[in-house]
């Protein structure tokens, strides 16, 4: 009888709990599912010489009453126009607030009285540092299209580093893995805690990966927010340096209690070149503040750091070189864009695009001037004077391009005599390249 | 008549018939012995195994063109490109061939050596150690040749056939006469090499041929479904290297003339441009550090119409070839360029300099315990790296998987700047590097490197401690 009793009431205790876990996420889903919005952007993609307009899809969260949406840069980024739906089916137009692709956050702005609404209903940031792995959490959003998805799993790590990679940079933060189901279509929708808090952006996924989704911790997310809704950018300090972990290097030094940062790499002609910095330095202290990198986890928060500095502030550096402590300062400069502007040269059938400081880069190429040609229409006139892609316009007819504003000067005065010739100069890696545009009455 | 003379001509026919029926048979017979079967081992060079271990067993049709014993092949017996170019491959490379041996007939194997190669002309030589039985062939001037002319091939067949003699009487298909003359005919008997001796009509050997490789063949073309012609390569062409083959000697082998430019054809249009209708010419578009045309001053933009007052046209990317040639093949090193700069023209004298070599010659040194083996700065790499043209130091030719420099993260085509606090600028640095770490055995090391545009430091566990000092003398 005894064992009876006992098999029922942990029967009903189960049955209890599993009740309450229940109305717990289904409390925790009323709270951001109103707030969820399907996006659907209209990018501008430059393609062929050409701009084609493509519409992507993707997801994004309302963060506040007059409309504000958050998504990923990836989403939002080269659109005029974006298309919203809310939950509530009502089909909102937003405009682009600001992007921040070293991030991968965008914000919108819901046009609430065009669609005759006053406010809408929206989700609550939490604090991302309070997470912890195995806490159960949901990624909201529209998976491969399938808009307003809820899938369920756990955190699996909230400290997960990513190297950049090409266009996938996040050198300013570490990721939230977790096993809830993350598609394509996932990008910009929220991840929600058991408390109905949005405590990231769902943003990546590994291919043929098995729930393997990554997003952005919200605490990263509310800061890019703040800097977007005040500036429309975020703007970053940038001193040229590379950052590299300690934990071998204090192997080799056989000093097993170092602190710090090591410097792997300066570029040349920037701040850090300037002023002297090395790598093989061991940079303790930043502005008087202790910094100390054991581990590539701890990385984005020393860039963090001086990230954040207002542009062109002081810097100091405490730092160890050798076996000798010194001291080193000077002034940060305004981190340069991440992907330059285009555009479309419709006469010469070809598409060219500013350089920036990763193509300068990249390229490695002795200064920042020209432009980047990025596309050719088959059959225009760049392209039958074989003009090549991915090669960088130095001159035309001996007059040196500065840069693409002076480019799309020039080119307007181009276009205008068609009757002229043109000698374009490029170069690419150490070969350079003449291609001649012919006049049309020079047939 | 008409009858008696109908049949005179179909007499005349039939007998000539037989009569070359038993020609090509006798014919066939007496070359087939200079026709001979080269085997040979080819050593891989793999980056990723400091000590090469892989080697393959390859067969190829050779030739025996002089009765000393000098036997030319194609040069697919020693692929690697040992002189400089813009493409470098530092993955997929073979030592020179060992172990060659030649079979003439139905005979025994003979030894041979590796003598050199023209990769221009994609040929290469070998030598017999002794002085064979057979007399070599001798090339005759081809006569008249045009398109429907009979030609004889001669080649073997692969392993599957056990590499027998194949004779194939073929026309000549077509006549291509830019940028040179090129005789091509159909080649679709699938062969052992791309390569054998070629008869005409009249049973001389004229020359030899050569298959063309794929040049529009993308990533997912397959080769076997797209058959290109093969091209026959007369007498004249290759006399000279007959009389005196190119020598592999290492860092010393004989090598071509150099300018050192990128160029492209100055097409009718630009001299329009130029307001020059007439100009024909190749334009330089790079002039490369540290080259003979940067010495000499020639710039981006310059127009090379004339060399040793022969006149120079390029029209189309072909054409280009023929001015490469008119320079790697110049006899003199001086040379009298006829320029068009700026609107006017001007002459130039200026001294050609030899082909860099390739890196595949640069001296390696290696550290079987680390791992990894590193290779001076040659101008292809430095090139390859937009390096400096005179920049210091060394890069990592190999890194042997799995050992510790692998496991550190150091990979194939770094370059190292400083190992420890040692500064990195040549082999003679590193070596000294090696002996300290070899006399000191360090528990750790550290190596400064750099990976394409970005330097970064590496650490190696060494692992010295843990191997047991070896015991006795």
């Amino acid at each position: 009888m005894v064992k009876i009793i006992a098999i029922i009431l942990v029967t009903i205790s189960v049955c209890l709990a599993q009740a309450g876990f229940d109305r717990k996420i289904l409390e925790a889903r009323e709270k951001v599912f109103p707030a969820l919005v399907h996006v659907q952007p209209i990018k501008e993609v430059y393609d062929s010489g050409d701009m084609r307009k493509v519409q992507v899809t993707g997801s994004g969260v309302i963060i506040s009453a007059d409309g504000y949406v958050l998504t990923n840069n990836h989403v939002a980024e080269k659109a005029r126009f974006v298309k919203c739906t809310l939950t509530s089916r009502h089909e909102v137009e937003a405009e682009v607030v600001g992007l921040d692709p070293w991030t991968d956050i965008a914000v919108l702005k819901l046009n609430l009285s065009k669609a005759g609404l006053k406010e809408v209903p929206f989700a609550h940031l939490g604090d991302s540092d309070l997470l912890e792995v195995g806490q159960i959490v949901m990624a909201l959003g529209s998976p491969l299209g399938l808009s307003r998805s809820l899938s369920m799993g756990v955190v699996s790590s909230v400290e997960r580093y990513f190297e950049d990679v090409g266009e996938m940079v996040s050198p300013f933060n570490l990721w939230i893995q977790t096993d809830a189901a993350i598609n394509p279509g996932n990008s910009g929708g929220p991840l929600v805690d058991l408390n109905g808090k949005v405590i990231g952006i769902n943003a990546r996924a590994v291919l043929f990966g098995e729930n393997l989704g990554f997003a952005i911790p919200s605490n990263t997310v509310s800061h890019v927010v703040e800097q977007i809704l005040e500036h429309g950018e975020v703007e970053r300090s940038w001193i040229g340096v590379d950052w590299q972990e300690i934990m071998e290097y204090r192997n080799y030094l056989d000093k097993p209690d170092l602190e710090g940062v090591l410097v792997a790499n300066v570029e040349s002609n920037s701040p850090a070149a300037r002023a002297g910095l090395t790598p093989g330095t061991v940079v303790t202290r930043i502005n008087g503040k202790k910094v100390s990198a054991v581990y590539q986890e701890e990385l984005p928060k020393i860039r963090l750091l001086i990230s954040d500095l207002p542009i062109e502030s002081p810097i100091e550096f405490a730092t160890i070189a050798g076996d000798e402590a010194g001291k080193i300062s000077f002034l940060t400069d305004k981190q340069g864009k991440f992907t330059g502007t285009e555009f479309v040269c419709d006469e010469w059938g070809m598409s060219v695009k500013e350089l920036t400081p990763r193509v300068v880069k990249n390229f490695q190429l002795p200064t920042e001037q020209g432009v980047l040609i990025s596309g050719l229409r088959r059959g225009g006139k760049a392209d039958e004077a074989e003009v090549r892609r991915g090669y960088v316009l130095l001159s035309v007819n001996g007059q040196v391009i500065e840069d693409l504003e002076d480019f799309k000067v020039k080119y307007a005065q181009y276009a205008e005599n068609k009757s002229e010739s043109y000698l374009l100069f490029l170069t690419q890696g150490n070969q350079n390249w003449f291609a001649l545009i012919k006049g049309e009455d020079d047939q | 008549m008409n009858k008696i003379w109908i049949s005179i001509t179909v007499f005349l026919l039939a007998a000539q018939t037989i009569v070359q029926a038993k020609n090509w048979d006798k014919i066939i017979n007496r070359v087939s012995e200079q026709v001979v079967l080269i085997e040979y081992f080819e050593q891989i060079i793999s980056a990723e195994a400091i000590v090469e271990k892989e080697r393959i067993k390859r067969q190829l049709t050779g030739i025996l063109v002089d009765d000393s014993g000098l036997i030319m092949t194609s040069a697919e017996i020693f692929p690697t490109s040992l002189e400089f170019s813009s493409m470098v491959n530092i993955f997929d490379q073979t030592a020179i061939p060992t172990d060659i041996r030649v079979k003439f007939g139905e005979e025994e194997y003979q030894p041979a050596q590796f003598i050199g190669k023209d990769d221009d002309n994609k040929i290469a030589f070998i030598q017999l150690l002794k002085e064979p039985k057979v007399k070599a062939i001798r090339f005759h001037s081809p006569g008249r040749l045009s398109v429907g002319s009979k030609i004889l091939i001669l080649q073997h067949l692969n392993r599957q056939y056990d590499y027998a003699l194949l004779v194939s009487e073929r026309v000549i298909n077509s006549i291509v006469t830019r940028p040179r003359q090129r005789y091509l005919c159909e080649n679709s008997l699938r062969s052992l090499s791309e390569f054998g001796l070629v008869l005409n009509a009249r049973g001389q050997p004229i020359g030899f041929l050569r298959g063309i490789p794929q040049t529009t063949g993308g990533f997912f073309e397959m080769p076997e479904f797209s058959i290109q012609p093969a091209e026959i390569i007369l007498y004249d062409q290759f006399a000279d290297l007959i009389k005196s083959p190119p020598l592999y000697r290492e860092k010393e082998t004989t090598r071509k003339k150099w300018l050192g430019i990128y160029m492209q054809p100055f097409k009718r249009d630009m001299a329009q441009f130029h307001d020059q209708p007439e100009l024909t010419g190749v334009l330089i578009n790079t002039v490369l550090d540290n080259s003979p045309a940067k010495q000499a001053g020639l710039k981006p933009g310059d127009v090379i119409t004339a060399v040793n007052d022969q006149a120079i046209a390029a029209e189309k990317d072909n054409d280009l070839e023929t001015f490469r040639k008119i320079i790697r093949d110049q006899p003199e090193s001086q040379v009298t360029f006829k320029l068009f700069r700026n609107g006017e023209y001007l002459d130039k004298t200026l001294s050609l300099g030899e082909t860099p070599i390739s890196q595949f010659l640069a001296d390696e040194v290696s550290n079987a315990a680390l791992g990894f083996s590193v290779k001076e700065l040659t101008q292809d790499i430095i090139l390859a790296r937009q390096l400096e043209w005179d920049a210091d130091g060394v890069w990592v030719s190999k890194v042997e998987r799995a050992g510790l420099a692998d496991v550190a993260g150091l990979r194939p085509g770094d370059l190292i700047l400083k190992i420890n606090e040692r500064e990195i600028s040549n082999l003679d640095d590193i070596q000294e590097a090696f002996e300290y770490i070899g006399d000191n055995k360090p528990a750790y090391l550290s190596l400064f490197i750099q990976r394409r545009t970005d330097t970064r430091f590496l650490f190696i566990q060494t692992k010295f401690q843990d191997q047991p000092e070896k015991q006795g003398n």
